[in-house]
């Protein structure tokens, strides 16, 4: 098949040598029969003459005779292979800079490749730059997409497709001269490069300007101006961080200087431009938005251009750039002002055209939001009641829709007048303004739930009229509408009102439309789940109908129809119990269509998980179990969570009852976990996890460890994946079965896992580890000393695992193999890991001395841990420290028998001229200091205290803040008053740096203790008519 | 620059919503003002605080509830004019 469309393509490639071959095939029958042309005869000599060498070679393309292929490899700049990507980039790798271009697309080495001067196209290519400079970027696209396609076929392509047999390669007639095309040859433009940042060529268009070298003086001070907000446009666009920072700051402070119009006439273009990538376009955004707050009403001219760009994004595909461009019309909103804003997007209106009228609709609304919906309602009125033309009131509408559907449940002050405002339009003349009313009413009544009925009265007799009145697409837009309302009533009316809808939505279930069938699907769901209708009306009237018509195949192929057929049916199933729908479907999970079954199981684990198994019978579930088994055995397509997680959910809601079938899942699970394939294996694994404790419950001990057994020999898996859900289930085992009864036993199974530490996937390192910290953590006498400590070297590299899950996860092994086999080993292991570069790593291994400490007492590791700090070694040191600080946390009010131990140790860190040192000291008396609270320490805290005081004047920022948190803890232990008394000395120091930091102190203090503080104020003398004496606080009865 | 203003800021913030905290340009009769407002109300709230007082006082309680109540509207008296500053400055 694949053949036969290649050949295909290189016929229609090679159409002119069509002849040519023919020519070929007669030449070769001509040999065999001895009689050859004259013309042949002439050819072949002259060629024999011209080229020996070629000719004794037996497979040789003609093409390569033109003297350019004899030179080099390199000559042949545009030759290349679909099929053997990598290959043909090795073997040609310093061949062609066009060629890099075509494969890998714009990326800036290439422009230094062009530097290099490696290609003899190079000439060809500046000249005709220019010319494609000029070119839209997405022409460029194009083009550049063609040339991929028609490339010329290469010698290699040729001999692997044809047979080597039966053809015979001909050399070209000395009269064919190949069509160069040379434009073809230059896909791209060079690169630019301007400000030390390399510019794509998509962008060259806009920055044309700053690519050339000019003088500043032949400029007009406009130019000028130009120049200099394209530069910092495109620092912001496409320079690095600190670049952009800067430019971005930049461009803010002068925004005012350069003004709206040379700003604006800059980035607008930009900005729509089709190359924009997502980042850069948020760039963009944020710059606008800088300035929109910078000019304020300095914009006004320019907001009738900004929306005429912005406003299109609104209705983009991409869910980013409509929210970008509601911030940029929220934030021109609030710097044009309301009056502005109206009156430029009025026109807009009643345009002739839908999409304009559509995104003024969006607009509005992001303008209501921004400014407030009471200031716009006036304006809004007016317009839905427009006589002058009906777009006029269909816009105005929508524009009340889409404020709904903006703000949700912001709108329910505003719901009684924004009702007010569309409810005329369900009986306008215009059958679009009516469905657009419809629909406002049903998303206001979407965004107001569950509250709001009362507002919605006036529209509910127009919205039941309507249903009997109209047909198609005005009745969906109405039954959506009554689809919402109806959860917002009252029990009893909900019921009437269901049954009044229910016939026509019966009596649409037959529809053939996608968008009807939403709908109704919908208004069904939210119809049987209010309160008020009974569930004898609902397995009486609905279900036979709903099941009749919804489910059926057709309904699993589209995506969001699978999704509200689900949830309805569960919704259903709430209501009358979940047994009966699942007797009406199980038989279903035996369908042909596998999408169908996947829907079925969906449905069923939903309802199960929702409801439970209790009310399926035992008849019931043997089908279902037969079923769930076939349907799981028949999956083919990759994506199988949803068969996996229903089985899972069926056997743990049936618990005991699943017993009799236990042999037989298991059955099935073995088989599964010996198939070819890595996915079944995989989810075999996978059911075992989920399972394994309803096995247990079932008494099935035997069965567990067989499996166990069978994991165990297939932990040499190769795929990470596959290999990580063994693991998986091997710890869901153990987990229920025991350390002790494990079968493999616990010592031959931790000397296999080990090794398996080393595998650098993640998801097979969280399971190992989490295996064998559960391991040492319950069966410590299994783990043999030797083993627990070749596992901490390996956990030792996990520290640093780019997921905080293992991270954790190796830290807590850490805490369970230090009880396992005593902690001075694993602790020796520790601290000289503190001595590595990788801070990371150093940080880890530091929390993990913590958890060893906390988990074989401090006092087993302090020692230790103090006598490392003797070590004069900066990252020793902070990590002796760091590991007090996560310790103390850790210890909490243990810390009282240690305070004093390590008083001293932490009295010479504060003393360093190392700020680290200081404000890792700061953090763990903090953590010391909140541990002890209110056990009589304050002797020692209060001499901490302090040293910790003179870091008051420190100005960096971690440096500060670890002191602040100090404060704030000994504040705590210590009580407010004595803290006060530190603060007072500097709240009116003649120096402003020193009042600002005490202040700050002060304000803390005050904002946590203000009670406290009032009897230890200072005693101050009255002035002049002040009284500033507290005489009350010195009464003696 | 940013950090500063930043900081600034949330002083700002911070003043706004906690009345009394205070700042380096504050005046020696806003901050006594705040003093005497916090042990006022702290008095009132603290029922001890409120006996002892009328016991001393030789007043009903009620009384010295809403003595202290009163005296919060300016505990220190009216602050002291800017002008006598200006002046003190000339006159140095």
């Amino acid at each position: 098949m694949k053949i036969s469309k290649i050949i295909k393509r290189l016929l229609i490639q090679f159409q002119n040598y069509k002849k040519m071959m023919i020519m070929m095939l007669n030449i070769i029958q001509n040999e065999s029969d001895q009689t050859m042309s004259e013309w042949d005869d002439s050819s072949l000599k002259k060629s024999n003459n011209t080229n020996n060498k070629v000719e004794s070679t037996p497979k040789r393309n003609r093409w390569d005779e033109t003297p350019i292929a004899k030179s080099t490899v390199e000559e042949t700049p545009k030759r290349r292979s679909r099929w053997d990507e990598t290959p043909v980039n090795v073997n040609h790798g310093a061949q062609t800079p066009v060629y890099g271009m075509n494969s890998g697309g714009v990326t800036p080495q290439y422009n230094s490749m062009m530097a290099g001067g490696v290609t003899p196209n190079l000439k060809l290519q500046q000249q005709s730059g220019a010319n494609l400079m000029m070119m839209d970027p997405a022409q460029l696209q194009i083009q550049k997409d063609i040339e991929e396609r028609n490339k010329p076929w290469t010698d290699e392509e040729l001999d692997s497709l044809l047979p080597s047999e039966g053809y015979e390669i001909l050399q070209a007639p000395p009269n064919y001269v190949p069509v160069v095309q040379s434009k073809k040859l230059t896909a791209q433009t060079p690169v630019g490069v301007a400000d030390g940042i390399t510019i794509k060529p998509e962008d060259q268009e806009y920055f044309k300007n700053i690519l050339k070298e000019e003088n500043e003086e032949d400029l007009s001070p406009e130019e000028v101006k130009e120049r200099r907000i394209m530069k910092l446009l495109l620092r912001i666009k496409n320079g690095t961080p600190p670049m952009r920072k800067q430019a971005l700051r930049q461009l803010t402070d002068k925004a005012v200087e350069f003004g709206p119009a040379a700003l604006f006439n800059q980035i607008l273009p930009l900005f729509t431009s089709t190359s924009l990538e997502d980042q850069e376009r948020h760039l963009l955004v944020k710059v606008i938005d800088r300035i929109l707050y910078k000019l304020d009403d300095l914009v006004r001219p320019y907001v009738r251009k900004i929306l005429s760009v912005i406003e299109p994004f609104l209705i983009d595909q991409n869910y980013y750039a409509r929210i970008e461009a509601r911030e940029i019309i929220s934030n021109l909103s609030k710097a044009a002002g309301l009056a502005y804003m109206t009156s430029t997007m009025r026109p807009d209106i009643d345009s002739p055209e839908e999409d304009i009228r559509n995104t003024t609709a969006r607009a509005f609304a992001v303008v209501a939001s921004a400014l407030g919906v009471p200031s716009l309602l006036p304006f809004l009125k007016a317009v839905c009641k427009s006589k002058k033309s009906w777009q006029a009131r269909h816009t105005g509408i929508k524009i009340v829709q889409q404020i709904a559907i903006l703000m949700g449940c912001a709108i329910l002050p505003h719901l009684k007048n924004l009702v007010s405002i569309v409810e005329h339009g369900l009986t306008d003349e215009q059958p679009k303004v009516r469905t657009i009313t419809a629909l406002a009413i049903s998303a206001l009544a979407e965004a107001a739930t569950p509250y709001g009925i009362e507002s919605f009265d006036s529209v509910l007799k127009p919205l039941w009229y309507g249903i009997r009145q109209y047909r198609e697409k005005g009745l969906a837009a109405f039954l959506k509408a009554i689809g919402y309302i109806i959860p917002l009533m009252e029990a009893s009316y909900a019921s009437y009102y269901t049954k009044e809808v229910m016939t026509i939505l019966i009596r649409e279930f037959k529809t053939n439309e996608d968008e009807m069938k939403k709908i109704v699907l919908k208004v069904v769901k939210q119809c049987v789940s209010t309160e008020g209708v009974e569930s004898d009306y609902v397995r009486e009237e609905i279900i036979p109908e709903f099941f009749k018509q919804f489910w059926v195949r057709r309904m699993a192929l589209d995506k969001r129809n699978y999704k509200l057929l689900v949830e309805t049916t569960v919704e259903i199933a709430n209501k009358v119990g979940g047994g009966e729908i699942i007797e009406r479907i199980v038989d279903d999970l035996k369908d042909e269509s596998e999408a169908y079954r996947k829907m079925v199981m969906e449905a069923i684990d939903k309802i199960v998980s929702e409801l439970g198994a209790s009310d399926i019978n035992t008849g019931l579930e043997e089908r279902l179990i037969d079923g769930i088994l076939y349907a799981f055995q028949e999956q083919t397509t990759d994506d199988n969570s949803i068969m996996l997680q229903g089985f899972g959910t069926v056997v743990l809601a049936l618990n005991t009852r699943i017993k009799p079938y236990l042999q037989q899942i298991a059955g099935t699970i073995k088989w599964r976990l010996n198939n070819k394939s890595a996915k079944v294996r995989q989810q075999a694994a996978d059911l075992i996890s989920r399972i394994a404790p309803v096995m247990m419950n079932c008494g099935e001990e035997q069965l567990l460890s067989h499996l166990g057994q069978i994991l165990y020999e297939y932990l040499g898996e190769e795929y990470p994946e596959v290999l990580g859900s063994i693991l998986g289930a091997l710890k869901a085992i153990v987990n229920v079965i025991g350390m002790t009864k494990m079968t493999p036993p616990i010592k031959d199974l931790l000397p296999r896992l080990t090794p398996i530490l080393k595998n650098r996937h993640e998801k097979v390192q969280e399971n190992c580890i989490d295996l064998v910290g559960r391991i040492a953590d319950r069966g410590s006498d299994f783990v043999s000393d030797r083993e627990g400590m070749r596992i901490c070297f390996e956990l030792l590299d996990m520290l640093k695992a780019h997921k905080k899950g293992i991270r954790r996860a190796a830290v807590n092994t850490f805490g369970y193999i230090a009880k396992a086999i005593g902690p001075q080993e694993v602790l020796t292991t520790l601290l000289n890991n503190l001595k590595v570069q990788d801070r990371q790593n150093r940080v880890c291994t530091t929390v993990a001395i913590a958890i060893v400490a906390e988990t074989c007492a401090p006092f087993t590791v302090l020692p230790g841990l103090i006598n490392e700090y003797r070590i004069p070694e900066l990252n020793v040191q902070n990590g002796v420290l760091k590991s007090l600080s996560f310790l103390f946390e850790y210890i909490g009010e243990m810390g009282k028998d240690y305070i004093y131990a390590v008083t001293t140790l932490l009295e010479d860190a504060l003393m360093d001229r190392d700020a680290v040192h200081r404000q890792t000291a700061c953090s763990a008396i903090k953590h010391i200091a909140l541990g002890v609270y209110g056990l009589g320490c304050e002797d020692s805290l209060t001499h901490l205290f302090n040293y910790v005081w003179p870091n008051v004047f420190e100005t960096s920022p971690h440096v500060i803040n670890a002191f602040l948190e100090a404060v704030e803890g000994l504040r705590f232990a210590l009580g407010p008053n004595i803290v006060l008394q530190y603060t007072l000395q500097g709240l009116f120091h003649p120096s402003r740096k020193v009042r600002n930091i005490y202040w700050k102190l002060y304000n803390m203090l005050y904002i946590s203790s203000q009670d406290a503080l009032t009897p230890s104020y200072p005693r101050t003398q009255d002035e002049n008519e002040n009284h500033y004496q507290r005489y009350e606080l010195d009464y003696v009865i | 620059m940013s950090e500063r203003e930043s900081l600034n800021s949330q002083l700002e913030h911070l003043q706004m919503r906690y009345v009394g905290t205070g700042h380096a340009d504050i005046t020696k009769h806003e901050w006594l003002t705040n003093q005497h407002r916090d042990s006022l109300s702290s008095f009132i709230g603290h029922q001890s605080f409120l006996s002892l007082f009328s016991i001393a006082e030789n007043e009903s309680v009620g009384r010295v509830k809403y003595n202290t109540l009163s005296k919060m509207i300016s505990p220190c008296g009216p602050p002291p004019k800017i002008k006598d500053t200006m002046d003190l400055e000339k006159d140095n």
